[in-house]
C-alpha cells in the first residue's frame, strides 16, 4: 500500500494549569493526543471525527509541527518529520499543507489576498512574475476572480476567505492537505459550495486529505476512511461505509445517533443517549476513558484500557478499542449490545 | 503541476475543467457591481480619521505646532534670552505681543521656544519609548524563557511606580552628577555645547522620561504579540515555512503598529505635560531656557499683577495637549480593528 | 395557528430597521407568524436572515440602533410594542424568556450560578431568599445538572458548555414563562450534548405546556424538534407551515435549495451537492423584488415584484409566484 503518511504512537501534551502553590506548583499535563496511529494512503481521504477536546485538531496541527509533540513518529513520504532539521522541514512543508477553520482569523487582515496566496511561493524563492501568474491560476481554480487579488480579506465574505485559504494551501502543489474543520464556520449554502470545491480539487490535483470535523454528515460525504477519537485516543477506525453501516464502539454509535434526524423518519436507528459530560483531560479515569458514559459498561472496562484491534480476523481495516468487541467474539459482542 | 491548458476561469463554459461541472457556482460572485479601488485597513483608517472633526482640528493644530517648533528661532521677534530692561513686566502690546516678563524678555518669543522644547521632548522621547517599548515587548515573547521573565520583571517594576514621580526622582538624582560632567567634557572635547548647562537640562529630562515612559507601551506590544501569536493566520505562516523573523516583520509588526500609533499619539500629550511639570518643579529645563512649564512657574509669583505671564504659556500648553489628545482619540477610533460582514 | 387555541404569540407584519453608518438596514420586513402553547415553532435561515433579530424584537431587547418600525406583537393578547419599559421588564421572566447561544457570554462570570438563578425568582415571584435558594436547586436538578445542591454555588466558568446551557435554560424557566425563545441554543455545543439539550427542551415543553420558538440554522434540528417552521431569507419570511410539510415538500426555491445542500447521513457520496450559487445578499442593497431572485434557478420576470405569501395547502404557505402556477408538490 502506498502510504503517504504513517503516524505511530503520537503523543502531544500541553502544560495544564498549575497545581499547588504559586510559581512552585507543578503543572499538570494535558494529554491532548495520547498514543495515536494513523495511516493515509496516496489519493485517499481520511476523516477524523470527535467532539471538542478529543485531540483531533491537535493531531492535525501536529502533522505540520504546529503542536508540541512529545513522542512518536510522523513519517511523511518515508521521512520522519520529527527528526528533520529546519531546512529539510521547510522543503517538506511544500508538500504538506493545512487549511484552518476560521475564515476570519486565518488571513492577515493587513495584507492583500494575492500576497497571502503567493507567500508560500515567495518563501520558496519564486520570482514576482511567475508568482503573479501562479496566484491568478490559483484564484481561478478556487472560483475567485483573479482581478481581485490586490484586495484585502475584509472585503470578502467568509466563504470567499475560506477559498483564499484553500488557494494558499494549494500554492506549492502539496500532496497531502490537513483540513481542520474547513467548513464548520460557514453558512449551510456556502458550506455546500466549499465542499464541492474541495471534492473537485481533490480529484483534479490527486490530493490526499486528512479531513477533521465534528460533523459526521460532512465526514461521511468526503472520506474514504474514518477515524473516531475520544479524549486523545482512537476508539474506532474503519472504511467509511463500514463505520456508518456497522458502527461497533459505543461512542461511535452514540455519535451517530446524535445526528439530528427527522421526526417522521421512522426508519432511523435507535437513539443512544449519552449521560454525563466528557471527563476532564487532566483527570483521566483508569481503564477505558469512555467507561463513565458508556451504556454497556462492564467491570473489566474500569480496570483495563482497551486496545485498538480488528473486529474480525477477516476485516483488518475495521478496528475498535472496546473490551466488548473482540475479533473472536463477533457474534457474542452483538448479543451484549442487544441486551440493552 | 500544470493547469489544464484548456481551462478558462469559467467552469460552466468549460465543464472539463473540474470534476463535477453541474453544480459549480459561477466564479465571479455577484457583489461589488462598481469596481472600486481596493481599500486596505490603512485606507479605511485614514478615511475614518478624516471624518472625525476633532481629529482633523487636532491635526491642523499639531502641524502648526510642528512648524512653529522648527522655525521658532527665525520667526521669533526677539531672542528668547534677550533682555530689555526698559520693557519689563509689560502687558501685551504691539511691540510685545504677549508682553514681557520680569527681566524684560519677550514672552511671545519665549513661548515659541517653549513650544519647541515641548515638541522636541514630546517627539524625541516618544521615539525613544517606541524603540525601547517595541523591542522589549516583542523580544520577550519571542525569546521566551528567562529573557521574557526578565523583561516582564523590569516592566512590571516600572509600571508599579507613578511614572512622573519616578522620572522626577531619576532627574533629581542624576542632575548633579551630570552637571559635574559638564566641565570635564568641555575640556575633553572642546565642544561649545557642553559649556551651556541648558544642554544638560535637556539631556537629563530626555533620559529620565525615556527610561520610565516606555513601560506601558512595552506592555501593550507584549500583549498584542502574545494574542496575535495564537491567531490562526500566524499559525498559517508557520505552516508555510516562514521563519520567526519573517513572521515578526511581515505579519506581527503591521498588526501591532495600529495600537502602537494610538498609544504614542495620546502619549505625546502626556509627555509634553510631564516635561512641563518637571520644569515647573525646577527639575527640568531651567531659565534662561524656555519651557512652557518653567514659564508658568516663573509667572506664578506675580500672577495677580501680570496674569498674562501665566495665562499665555498655560493656554498654549493646554491647546497643544488637547490637539494631541484629539488626534489620539480619532486615531483610536480609526484604527480599531473592524469586524466585517458577519 | 390552530383554531382550538388562541395563539400565545402573534406576530403581524413585523418590520425592524437598523441605523448603520452606511445607511438604514431592514433587518426584518413584514414577518408574520403565530406561536402556540405546547408547540415548538422553528425559525430557520442563514446568517443575516433576521432570525436572531426576531427574537430580540419580541423580547424588546433590540440594541440602540434597532427599531420596530411597523407591525404588531401580541403576547396572550397584550400588545408588547405599546408597553412601557418597566411593564415590559415585568413580563420578561414570568411571561416570556430567552435562552441565548453563547452561555458563557450570557451568564455573569462574577456571580455564582445559584444567585443568577435566584434573581428572577426574588424579583418577579417575590420569593424569600431561602425559598428562592431551594427552588434554584430544584431547577438545576430539573434541567439535569448533577449534584445541584453543590453546583448551585459554582461560577459559570466552572461548568462545561453543556451544563452552562442547561443553567441558562433553568434561569429562563425559573418563573414558568408561557413563551420560551431559544436562539441557537445548541450551535456552540458538541453533537452529543446537543442531543441532550434538545431532548431537554422537548421534555420541558411537554411538562410545562409552554410555547417554544426555536431559532436555528440547522435544518436537521428543525426536522427533529419543530411542529411548525418559518424559513427566513434576507429579513423576509419565504415559507412557513407544518414542519413535515415544509421540509418534505418545500415550495419555495430557497427552501428547496437549502434542503438540497444540507447533508444527511444518506446522501449519495458520488453525487456533488446541489449548492446554491452566489452569496447571501447584502441587506443594504437589496433588489426591489424577491430578494432570492439573483440566486434562484426558477427566476422569471415576475420576480421583479415582491411576491406575497401564497397558500400551498392547509397552513403551508410560501412567498413565490411559482406556487400559484403549479401544484404545491412541484419540484
Amino acid at each position: 500500500m502506498d502510504e503517504l503518511l504513517r503516524v505511530r504512537d503520537l503523543k502531544v501534551t500541553f502544560p495544564g494549569p498549575r497545581r499547588g502553590f504559586g510559581p512552585f506548583g507543578k503543572r499538570a499535563k494535558v494529554r491532548a493526543v495520547d498514543g495515536v496511529d494513523l495511516d493515509i494512503a496516496a489519493g485517499r481521504t481520511v476523516g477524523l471525527v470527535g467532539e471538542s477536546g478529543c485531540g483531533k485538531s491537535t493531531l492535525g496541527r501536529a502533522l505540520l509541527r504546529l503542536s508540541p509533540v512529545r513522542s512518536g513518529t510522523i513519517a511523511f513520504e518515508g521521512q520522519n518529520l520529527l527528526e528533520l532539521d529546519a531546512a529539510s522541514l521547510r522543503a517538506v512543508r511544500q508538500r504538506l499543507q493545512i487549511i484552518f477553520q476560521d475564515p476570519y482569523a486565518s488571513l492577515d487582515p493587513r495584507r492583500s489576498i494575492g500576497y497571502q496566496v503567493g507567500e508560500p511561493l515567495l518563501l520558496g524563492g519564486m520570482d514576482e512574475a511567475s508568482r503573479n501568474a501562479r496566484v491568478s491560476e490559483l484564484l481561478e481554480l478556487v472560483g475567485l476572480d483573479p482581478a481581485r487579488a490586490n484586495r484585502y480579506p475584509h472585503e470578502f465574505s467568509g466563504g470567499q476567505r475560506q477559498r483564499v485559504g484553500i488557494a494558499r494551501a494549494l500554492a506549492t502543489s502539496p500532496r497531502l492537505i490537513v483540513a481542520d474543520e474547513p467548513v464548520s464556520a460557514l453558512d449551510v449554502s456556502v458550506q455546500a459550495q466549499v465542499i464541492n470545491l474541495l471534492r473537485a480539487l481533490r480529484a483534479k490535483m490527486q490530493l490526499s486529505m486528512l479531513f477533521i470535523s465534528h460533523d459526521l454528515r460532512v465526514v461521511r460525504y468526503l472520506s474514504d476512511e474514518v477515524v473516531v477519537m475520544y479524549l486523545g485516543r482512537v476508539v474506532e477506525s474503519a472504511p467509511v461505509d463500514a463505520l456508518f453501516d456497522d458502527p461497533r464502539h459505543p461512542y461511535t454509535r452514540a455519535l451517530l445517533s446524535a445526528v439530528p434526524r427527522a421526526r417522521w423518519d421512522t426508519g432511523a436507528a435507535e437513539i443512544i443517549r449519552l449521560e454525563g459530560e466528557v471527563p476532564s483531560p487532566l483527570d483521566l479515569p483508569s481503564g477505558c476513558r469512555f467507561a463513565s458514559r458508556c451504556s454497556f459498561v462492564r467491570a473489566v472496562c474500569r480496570e483495563r484500557d482497551p486496545v485498538l484491534a480488528p473486529i474480525d480476523v477477516g476485516m483488518p481495516e475495521h478496528q475498535v478499542a472496546c473490551h466488548l468487541v473482540k475479533a473472536d467474539r463477533g457474534g457474542d459482542a452483538d448479543a451484549a449490545f442487544e441486551a440493552n | 503541476m500544470k493547469l489544464d491548458p484548456a481551462s478558462t476561469h469559467d467552469p460552466v463554459a468549460n465543464p472539463a475543467n473540474l470534476a463535477n461541472p453541474a453544480s459549480e457556482d459561477p466564479p465571479i460572485t455577484n457583489e461589488l457591481p462598481v469596481p472600486t479601488p481596493p481599500h486596505s485597513l490603512w485606507g479605511d483608517a485614514r478615511r475614518t480619521f478624516f471624518r472625525n472633526r476633532m481629529g482633523v482640528f487636532g491635526l491642523v493644530v499639531a502641524v502648526l505646532v510642528l512648524l512653529i517648533a522648527i522655525t521658532a528661532p527665525w520667526i521669533a521677534p526677539y531672542g528668547y534670552a534677550e533682555q530689555d530692561w526698559n520693557a519689563i513686566r509689560q502687558g501685551p502690546s504691539a511691540a510685545h505681543w504677549m508682553g514681557t516678563d520680569a527681566v524684560g524678555r519677550d514672552l511671545f518669543s519665549r513661548v515659541l521656544m517653549g513650544i519647541r522644547t515641548a515638541v522636541l521632548m514630546g517627539f524625541v522621547v516618544s521615539l525613544a519609548t517606541v524603540v525601547i517599548g517595541v523591542l522589549a515587548g516583542s523580544l520577550g515573547p519571542l525569546l521566551g524563557g528567562r529573557v521574557d521573565a526578565l523583561v516582564v520583571w523590569i516592566m512590571d517594576g516600572l509600571l508599579n511606580f507613578p511614572a512622573f514621580w519616578l522620572a522626577a526622582f531619576v532627574a533629581v538624582i542624576t542632575k548633579p552628577a551630570v552637571a559635574t560632567l559638564a566641565q570635564p567634557m568641555y575640556e575633553a572635547t572642546g565642544w561649545a555645547m557642553f559649556e551651556n548647562t541648558l544642554v544638560f537640562d535637556y539631556l537629563v529630562v530626555f533620559l529620565c522620561l525615556s527610561l520610565v515612559w516606555w513601560a506601558p507601551l512595552g506592555r501593550l506590544v507584549r500583549g498584542q504579540v502574545l494574542t496575535l501569536r495564537e491567531q490562526e493566520f500566524i499559525l498559517a505562516q508557520r505552516a508555510i515555512g516562514a521563519s520567526p523573523w519573517w513572521i515578526t516583520t511581515r505579519h506581527l509588526a503591521p498588526n501591532v503598529l495600529g495600537q502602537v500609533i494610538v498609544q504614542v499619539s495620546t502619549g505625546i500629550g502626556t509627555l509634553m505635560l510631564a516635561e512641563s511639570a518637571l520644569s515647573f518643579l525646577g527639575i527640568g529645563i531651567q531659565p534662561p531656557g524656555a519651557s512652557l512649564g518653567n514659564l508658568i512657574y516663573t509667572g506664578m509669583t506675580s500672577w495677580r499683577a501680570e496674569p498674562h505671564l501665566v495665562l499665555m504659556p498655560g493656554l498654549t500648553l493646554s491647546v497643544i495637549i488637547l490637539a494631541f489628545v484629539f488626534i489620539g482619540d480619532a486615531l483610536s477610533d480609526a484604527l480599531n480593528p473592524r469586524v466585517r460582514d458577519r | 395557528m390552530s383554531d382550538s387555541e388562541a395563539a400565545l404569540l402573534e406576530v403581524r407584519d413585523l418590520c425592524v430597521e437598523f441605523a448603520t453608518q452606511r445607511g438604514t438596514v431592514r433587518a426584518i420586513d413584514g414577518l408574520s407568524f403565530d406561536s402556540v402553547a405546547g408547540e415548538i415553532t422553528g425559525i430557520v435561515g442563514e446568517s443575516g436572515c433576521g432570525k436572531s433579530t426576531t427574537a430580540l424584537a419580541i423580547m424588546g431587547l433590540l440594541p440602540e440602533q434597532g427599531r420596530v418600525t411597523r407591525g404588531d406583537l401580541r403576547l396572550q393578547g397584550t400588545n408588547l410594542l405599546a408597553l412601557s419599559p418597566p411593564a415590559l421588564r415585568g413580563l420578561r421572566g414570568p411571561a416570556m424568556s430567552m435562552v441565548f447561544q453563547d452561555a458563557l457570554a450570557a451568564l455573569d462570570p462574577t456571580m455564582r450560578v445559584g444567585r443568577q438563578l435566584m434573581e428572577p425568582l426574588t424579583l418577579h415571584l417575590g420569593l424569600s431568599r431561602r425559598a428562592a435558594h431551594e427552588r434554584a436547586i430544584e431547577l438545576l436538578g430539573r434541567v439535569g445538572i448533577p449534584s445541584p445542591q453543590l453546583r448551585v454555588d459554582s461560577y459559570p466558568h466552572e461548568f462545561s458548555g453543556g451544563m452552562r446551557q442547561r443553567a441558562m435554560i433553568a434561569i429562563a424557566l425559573a418563573c414558568s414563562p408561557r413563551l420560551l425563545i431559544a436562539d441557537e441554543p445548541t450551535t456552540a455545543l458538541d453533537v452529543t450534548i446537543q442531543r441532550q439539550i434538545l431532548e431537554l427542551l422537548l421534555e420541558l415543553r411537554d411538562e410545562t405546556g409552554a410555547g417554544i420558538v426555536l431559532i436555528t440554522h440547522d435544518v436537521g434540528v428543525v426536522a427533529e424538534t419543530c411542529d411548525q417552521v418559518i424559513v427566513m431569507y434576507a429579513g423576509r419570511e419565504v415559507e412557513s407551515g407544518p414542519a413535515e410539510a415544509v421540509l418534505t415538500q418545500p415550495a419555495h426555491p430557497y427552501t428547496r435549495g437549502l434542503l438540497a445542500c444540507s447533508l444527511d447521513l444518506a446522501h449519495d457520496r458520488d453525487r456533488p451537492l446541489d449548492a446554491i450559487p452566489g452569496m447571501p445578499p447584502d441587506l443594504l442593497s437589496l433588489p426591489d423584488g424577491c430578494p432570492y431572485e439573483p440566486r434562484c434557478p426558477d427566476a422569471g420576470p415576475a420576480c421583479r415584484q415582491m411576491p406575497s405569501m401564497v397558500k400551498v395547502s392547509g397552513l403551508h404557505q410560501a412567498a413565490c409566484w411559482r406556487v400559484t402556477e403549479s401544484d404545491p408538490a412541484h419540484g
